[in-house]
């Protein structure tokens, strides 16, 4: 086809026209598409946008507190539409108090956690979370070194009237065999040691 | 060159039909309907030519006056393949044509496009998508009643299958394989026979790889082929003739425009075929 094989002058029919107003290419034989593209033309481009703004929504803020204070309540299913996470009741039910109005807007977070929680739903703070991994790793230091010295410290031997009458809590389940054996005091030894 | 043409549609007449006659391994094909069609409409147009090259005459048609008389009718028609029942803004967000990249990847000519940006992720505005979309459906449709061909591209290894699937059942074109420089503005040497130009391309995404522009959009530009494109928030607006702002990496979004563009053409050549045009 006769063109000048310029691709950002103008636009395609632009350019077709001038071919066709100087008679480059004959009014007869013309492409299809343009009496289509003449009948319909591009719709101009609109100007640019100088800034796009961000997408929030008012739920985004109570989200926002949920997660500053509580920990994530676990995985959610997708694909299941009917069930709702945790965090969803939670910003529905805030909401719903807050068009209520009936509490004062600085209470509508506590009053939200104490109508979950009486519905039956678990929620750990980060404090809480943090506590109970401390203590855990704790616990596992001291099982770790425990086993690395094969034997037990001096001072947490049964024998030492200090600690024959302490109880151990541990955060991991203990052995029931080996408390039964001795009721009154706890034999360290065992729980540390394979039962025979 | 009219002669040539009129020479390679001699061959394209005897050889069966949907045999690829520009090269197998490019993908591109041709097939001998829209040889025929454009035979046709070349004799309307010159049949003193034709007699002169010894073509047997055609089977008489309408008179050229009726045929113009009939195309500039559907013109007149606001909508004439009904596209505007097709998709609703519903539709199209249900097939997650909202969703644009990431906001740090976002191409400066498709900012009048983005509605806005949510948590770094950009989001196309679909009451423009909408409007857009339909016009570029329906001049898919009105090329497509004329008789012009038809090729679809993409470059997403993802839906190459069903882009091609689409294209054999439609009767249409497609190349979804990495584009050899000069395709379109060298083919004659590349496939050694003059080539036969659809008269539409429909990018179903317009990047070739995540960062530069698939060729096929400037040498389209280049040859004088109207363009319809998706193009996503990274991708460039200006070259393509039709652009439908949305999401191109979806699986559900490219399902979404995919059946979009089959029911129309399939209308099209329904309707075709029932006004008797030829």
């Amino acid at each position: 086809m006769a063109g000048s094989r310029r691709d950002k002058l103008g636009s395609i029919f632009s350019r077709l026209t001038g071919l066709l107003r100087s008679g480059a290419i004959k009014e007869e034989d013309r492409p299809i598409w343009y009496d289509v593209v003449k009948a319909f033309p591009p719709r101009p481009k609109p100007p640019p946008k100088q800034n796009i703004p961000n997408i929030l929504y008012p739920e985004d803020f109570v989200r926002v507190h949920f997660y500053n204070t509580y920990t994530d309540p676990g995985a959610t299913k997708l694909a299941d539409g009917k069930i709702k996470s945790v965090q969803q009741r939670f910003v529905d039910q805030y909401l719903e108090l807050h068009e209520k109005k009936s509490v004062p807007t600085e209470h509508l977070f506590e009053e939200t956690v104490r109508i979950l929680k009486e519905g039956g739903v678990k929620l750990i703070t980060h404090e809480e979370r943090r506590d109970a991994q401390k203590s855990q790793v704790k616990d596992r230091e001291y099982q770790r070194e425990s086993r690395n010295k094969g034997t037990l410290p001096d001072k947490l031997q049964p024998e030492d009237p200090f600690t024959a009458n302490t109880t151990v809590i541990s955060s991991r389940p203990v052995k029931t065999q080996a408390t039964e054996s001795e009721s009154s005091t706890v034999n360290i030894d065992s729980l540390f040691q394979d039962p025979r | 060159m009219a002669a040539s043409i009129g020479k390679v549609l001699l061959r394209a007449n005897s050889v069966p039909a949907n045999l690829s006659i520009l090269c197998r391994e490019h993908q591109l094909t041709c097939s001998v309907r829209s040889l025929s069609t454009s035979q046709r409409w070349t004799s309307r147009i010159s049949p003193a030519w034709f007699q002169q090259e010894s073509v047997q005459v055609p089977t008489p048609h309408p008179a050229t006056d009726t045929r113009e008389a009939t195309l500039n009718a559907t013109l007149q028609h606001e909508d004439y393949f009904g596209v505007k029942d097709l998709a609703t803004l519903r539709d199209l967000f249900n097939a997650r044509v909202h969703l644009g990249h990431n906001s740090g990847l976002r191409h400066p000519s498709m900012s009048p496009y983005i509605f806005g940006a949510r948590q770094g992720c950009d989001i196309i505005d679909l009451e423009q998508t909408l409007p857009l979309l339909q016009q570029a459906l329906n001049v898919t449709g009105h090329i497509v009643y004329r008789g012009g061909m038809v090729l679809f591209l993409s470059r997403q290894m993802q839906v190459l299958p069903w882009v091609e699937r689409l294209a054999r059942e439609l009767g249409e074109y497609s190349h979804c394989r990495p584009w050899q420089r000069g395709t379109f503005t060298n083919s004659s040497s590349l496939f050694g026979t003059l080539p036969i130009y659809p008269e539409l391309c429909i990018f179903l995404g317009t990047q070739d790889t995540v960062f530069e522009t698939h060729r096929g959009v400037t040498e389209a530009s280049k040859l004088l082929i109207p363009t319809v494109g998706i193009v996503d928030t990274n991708c460039d607006v200006d070259p393509i003739t039709y652009p439908v702002p949305g999401n191109d990496d979806s699986p559900v979004a490219l399902h979404f425009y995919m059946h979009l563009f089959r029911s129309v053409i399939l209308k099209a050549k329904e309707k075709r075929k029932a006004d008797g045009v030829k």
